[in-house]
């Protein structure tokens, strides 16, 4: 491992300063008696300080001999005694200091120490006793000795000494957080989650400091487990608040998103906030993208009495919910996930178009009209309900409530519904609007630019179309950027050929406005009138998507395989539609053994493919191996 | 006539090994992921077939017989190969086996039973041999202290060690990392492992672990460390018979005595090695060059450590390990990055140093009937890997010439013995 600053050590610290000060204060004290003595003692500290223990041991033998009252002598010894790991000889020294001072509670504890050292745990567990036996009421004891027990790694035996305590004084109260402490280092989170517990019945106020030293180990799922249950069986017999808000926590830490929501239920009910709770809630599951528990939370919330200042937010909230899960399913077409959860009743667009209109009615002419009727357009233009479409981003539009950026968005809005109703006048006038509007932000300016750009494409204006293309597709900072790069670069591949091109752009834009039919249709006679174009393959390439999109799998197989054959020497596309073709294997018809195939043709045909990379996980994928 | 049949004979046999297609996996610059191209040979090992190692051939390429399904996985894996004709392999095979080519092919026979030694619980680090196993996919078990010491690596043919601690001191984190909530777990965890085992402290169990491995080298197993690993595992088998440890440590003060205590002829790699008895100073012993403490001063475009050149014919072992398609490497530091020359044992086999330093960065030894190898450094291409950093993701480093040396000590053991030529 690399990075490590490095102080100086701290036990070395502590040793020197520790020699220093009994040079220091010791010596004075000597000195008073005689000056030999002085002079051995400080030679003895130099030593010691060296590294020198044996010799220095001896002169403090020496030294202690000759006075063996005095402390500092016999802590000196005993402490390089303890250092050349003579455990023996400590052991009888501070026995002779216990002969003369039977009740020194720091020699009882140190010969505690030197026995388990020495490898004679009963007669350190004895020695330990005596010290508690001393004044078995003391909690000082208690702490004195688990703490000996703590230096010595003794953990378990340390929280023994803790509870025994405990009993012995008659008070279940007493060492919580020392406990707490130590059955965390023990990794007994039930027994640390205990001991907090009880730290929070005896300081209701703490609820943070608790959830402070919770979070040592809340992190880990074993940990959070432990505490979980601990915390749960309390509230079996009592309900509190703090408590509750504990296990809400560490639910949400977890993103146990269900039972967190009854937990924040509970808190409502006892705190009486009206809905509140539940709705911080909704908003931090919206905030994860948890929209199924989002939307019950924010449904449950307003069927409160919320304050009436938070019910618009609160509705929004809950329309954008069932939207975004209505919009998870419908596009997946998969099983419920966890964002969108199985709320059945919600789950559809309509669910989200009704409560986006709920708002419309209930807030006329504010921001939160605005943004819901923006909402109800993009729902009916996703239904293909033009006429829904139209009037909802109308009215929107013309609510006064609405931000400048809604607008914009309204505007782009507008125009891509033009187009699918074909009036491409009306579709230039809205992106023309977004285009010269100086407060758009470069998304939206880049978007109406390129929608512009398409607009002269469709029509065959080709050169317009490359230089709206030119003003923009320089920013590639822009999310657009690529399309626009795209379209670029096939239009100046194919205005050789105008005539092929323009049909090809029709045709295009029959895709767009889903005339799906009507588009293969008029993509195949391009490839029949101008089988010599470079865009032939591209033609090829959007049928097959199509068909593969109405759901024509065979179809759309036997296009691609067309491309792959009888253009493998001329088209660059061969790889994409190797690629597309095993997507519909797989997806469309289901037929895993063809789409591995098809995979591995991709990765022998084309292997610097940028969809190499991708083929290979798919590979993995069917084949059931984790990545 | 009977000539002619025994050349008949021999014709048909020849044609008999190379009529197969071949697969070449090519190691030199045209390979496009190094180190997938190791899980291929060690994933054909586990289908029954024979890999030949061309040992300096195209950076040290991998040749097998071309079954339709290898170049597939190979495709699966982005793994660059050829496919070969009969004949173009035999003038392969013809090619490197020329006396004065320094090239020899090593045939690959049995894939290695591969047991990395990883701790319980959370570790803020990462271990570049497990990421690159798993990049490379090559299956391996997870083993600790108490399967060690059942016995259980004797099911194994290779064992790794990476940041590990043998002295019990744990990393010697103590000073930046006392307060940690990992590490407190870490030191609760290997107390209570330690105590069930029925050691009293951590690093009697330490001891007796790097004693069981000692005897599963000796036994015939494969053994590759890295970082930290190397040199208290050798520390550790040192200090036998003393107490290094302070009392954050153990709960007593080191032996005053331990330096003197220890027993160099019990080590593996090194001797006359000073400990660095201050508890917080992040350093085991005079061993590591440069200390743990002036990494600071290290500069990464500048360091870079040689591979050693060997003769395939003569020492296809140090020859296997030192495979790579360059041969000066970025370096990388460690808690334990480089080895002073001084202090290795005259029986060991340099493989990698940094030019002009007494640094080794790469070793190789035996020990009994089995070998083991050093690689200092953490993370080949983090070049100062520090506590909480998030893992190296290889498919940004599919060329790395670190990580190979990492796998080139897998597939050693697959090695057919054969005769030495010396």
């Amino acid at each position: 491992m690399g990075r490590q600053t490095m102080t100086k050590g701290r036990s070395r610290i502590r040793t020197v300063f520790f020699i220093f000060l009994t040079l220091a204060f010791g010596a004075a004290r000597v000195s008073s008696q005689t000056p030999d003595a002085a002079s051995k003692f400080r030679l003895a500290g130099a030593l010691e300080q060296a590294g020198d223990l044996e010799h220095a041991s001896q002169l403090y033998r020496d030294l202690t001999s000759g006075d063996p009252l005095n402390a500092v002598y016999t802590e000196a010894l005993q402490r390089t005694l303890v250092q050349l790991k003579r455990y023996d000889e400590a052991i009888a020294l501070v026995n002779s200091r216990l002969e003369r001072f039977p009740g020194d509670i720091s020699s009882m504890t140190a010969l505690g120490t030197l026995n388990f050292r020495a490898g004679r745990e009963k007669e350190a567990a004895a020695a330990w006793d005596r010290v508690l036996a001393l004044d078995p009421s003391n909690p000082n004891l208690y702490r004195i000795v688990a703490s000996a027990q703590v230096e010595n790694r003794l953990l378990d035996r340390a929280a023994d000494t803790y509870r025994r305590g405990r009993s012995a004084i008659g008070d279940q109260t007493l060492f919580t957080l020392e406990l707490s402490q130590l059955l965390v280092a023990t990794m007994d989170y039930k027994g640390a989650t205990l001991e907090l517990l009880a730290w929070l019945e005896q300081n209701p106020a703490q609820t943070n400091f608790v959830q402070s030293r919770l979070t040592s180990f809340s992190s880990k799922p074993d940990g959070r487990n432990a505490a979980i249950g601990v915390i749960r069986d309390a509230l079996r017999g009592k309900e509190d608040l703090h408590v509750f808000g504990l296990l809400a926590w560490l639910y949400m830490e977890g993103r146990d998103y269900d039972r967190a929501y009854e937990a924040y239920v509970e808190i409502d009910r006892l705190a009486a906030s009206h809905g509140l709770g539940i709705l911080s809630f909704a908003d931090r599951a919206a905030h994860d993208r948890v929209f199924a528990d989002a939307a019950r939370a924010y449904r449950e919330a307003l069927s409160m009495p919320l304050p009436e200042e938070r019910r618009p937010a609160a509705m929004l909230g809950y329309a954008t919910a069932l939207k975004e899960m209505s919009g998870a399913n419908d596009s997946t077409g998969s099983a419920p996930d966890r964002s969108t959860g199985a709320v059945p009743e919600t789950r559809s667009s309509g669910g989200a178009a009704s409560a986006f209109n709920d708002i419309v009615t209930r807030y006329p002419h504010t921001r939160y009209a605005a943004i819901s009727l923006f909402q109800i357009g993009v729902i009916r233009m996703e239904q293909s309900d033009l006429g829904g479409a139209q009037e909802a981003f109308d009215r929107a539009r013309e609510e006064p409530a609405a931000p400048p950026a809604l607008r914009y968005d309204i505007g782009l809005n507008l125009g891509a519904l033009a187009i699918l109703k074909a009036d491409t006048a009306a579709a230039r006038t809205a992106f023309q609007a977004v285009s010269a509007a100086p407060d758009a932000s470069p998304d939206q300016s880049d978007e109406a630019n390129f929608r512009l750009a398409e607009i002269e494409y469709f029509a065959g204006r080709f050169e317009n179309a490359s230089r709206l293309l030119d003003a923009m597709s320089l920013n590639l900072k822009a999310d657009i950027a690529n399309d626009a790069l795209a379209l670029k670069a096939f239009l100046s591949e194919n205005l050789g050929t105008p005539d092929a091109l323009a049909q090809f752009a029709r045709a295009d834009l029959l895709a767009r406005q889903h005339r799906n039919a009507e588009s293969i249709a008029l993509f195949q006679q391009v490839i029949r009138r101008f089988p010599q174009t470079l865009l032939i393959d591209d033609a090829l390439m959007k049928v097959a998507a199509l068909q593969a999109g109405a759901g024509l799998f065979q179809d759309a197989i036997t296009t691609y395989r067309t491309l792959l054959e009888k253009f493998k020497e001329s088209s660059i596309s061969l790889d994409r539609a190797q690629f597309q073709m095993a997507e519909v294997y797989e997806v469309g018809m289901k037929n895993i053994p063809a789409a591995i195939g098809a995979y591995q043709q991709l990765l022998a045909a084309y292997p610097n493919s940028l969809l190499a990379e991708q083929a290979r996980k798919k590979i993995r994928a069917l084949r059931g191996e984790a990545q | 006539m009977t000539r002619l049949v025994l050349t008949a004979l021999m014709l048909m046999m020849s044609t008999m090994a190379f009529a197969q297609q071949k697969l070449l996996i090519t190691m030199d610059l045209q390979q496009t992921d190094h180190l997938k191209a190791y899980g291929i040979a060690y994933w054909a090992l586990t289908k029954g077939l024979m890999v030949d190692w061309l040992l300096n051939y195209r950076g040290g390429s991998f040749m097998m017989d071309d079954l339709g399904i290898t170049a597939s996985e190979c495709r699966v894996r982005g793994v660059a190969f050829s496919e070969l004709g009969a004949a173009e392999a035999a003038g392969i095979y013809a090619d490197v086996q020329r006396e004065d080519n320094n090239m020899d092919v090593v045939r690959l026979e049995k894939a290695p039973r591969v047991a990395v030694y990883v701790p319980p619980g959370f570790q803020p680090w990462d271990d570049a041999v497990t990421l690159a196993l798993e990049y490379a996919e090559i299956k391996y078990d997870k083993l600790w202290d108490d399967e060690v010491l059942q016995g259980k690596l004797a099911e194994y043919d290779w064992l790794h060690l990476h940041h590990e601690d043998f002295t019990g001191q744990y990393g010697k984190f103590y000073a930046s990392f006392a307060g940690a909530a990992w590490y407190i777990e870490q030191q609760a965890t290997l107390e209570k492992e330690a105590h069930k085992l029925g050691f009293k402290k951590v690093s009697e169990e330490k001891k007796a672990v790097a004693r069981a491995i000692r005897e599963f080298i000796g036994n015939g197993g494969f053994m590759f460390a890295m970082c930290s690993a190397t040199d208290t595992y050798d520390i550790a088998l040192a200090a036998e018979n003393t107490d290094i440890c302070d009392v954050m440590y153990d709960g007593d003060p080191p032996d005053p005595g331990a330096q003197r205590k220890l027993d160099f002829t019990k080590t593996l790699a090194f001797t006359n090695f000073t400990l660095e008895m201050n508890p917080l100073r992040y350093e085991y012993s005079d061993i590591d060059i440069p200390p743990s403490d002036q990494l600071a001063l290290q500069n990464p475009e500048t360091d870079y450590f040689t591979l050693f050149e060997f003769s395939a014919k003569f020492d296809p072992v140090p020859t296997m390990l030192t495979q790579n398609h360059v041969n000066v490497i970025k370096g990388f530091m460690g808690q334990t990055t480089g080895f002073k020359k001084e202090l290795i044992k005259k029986s060991v086999t340099l493989l990698a140093e940094k030019q002009g330093t007494d640094q080794v960065r790469y070793l190789h030894g035996n020990f009994g009937r089995g070998t083991f190898t050093y690689y200092g450094g953490h993370d080949p291409e983090d070049y100062q890997h520090a506590v909480g950093d998030p893992p190296t993701d290889l498919s940004l480093h599919k060329n790395s010439p670190g990580y190979r040396l990492i796998l080139n000590n897998i597939l050693f053991p697959a090695a057919k013995k054969k005769e030495q030529k010396t």
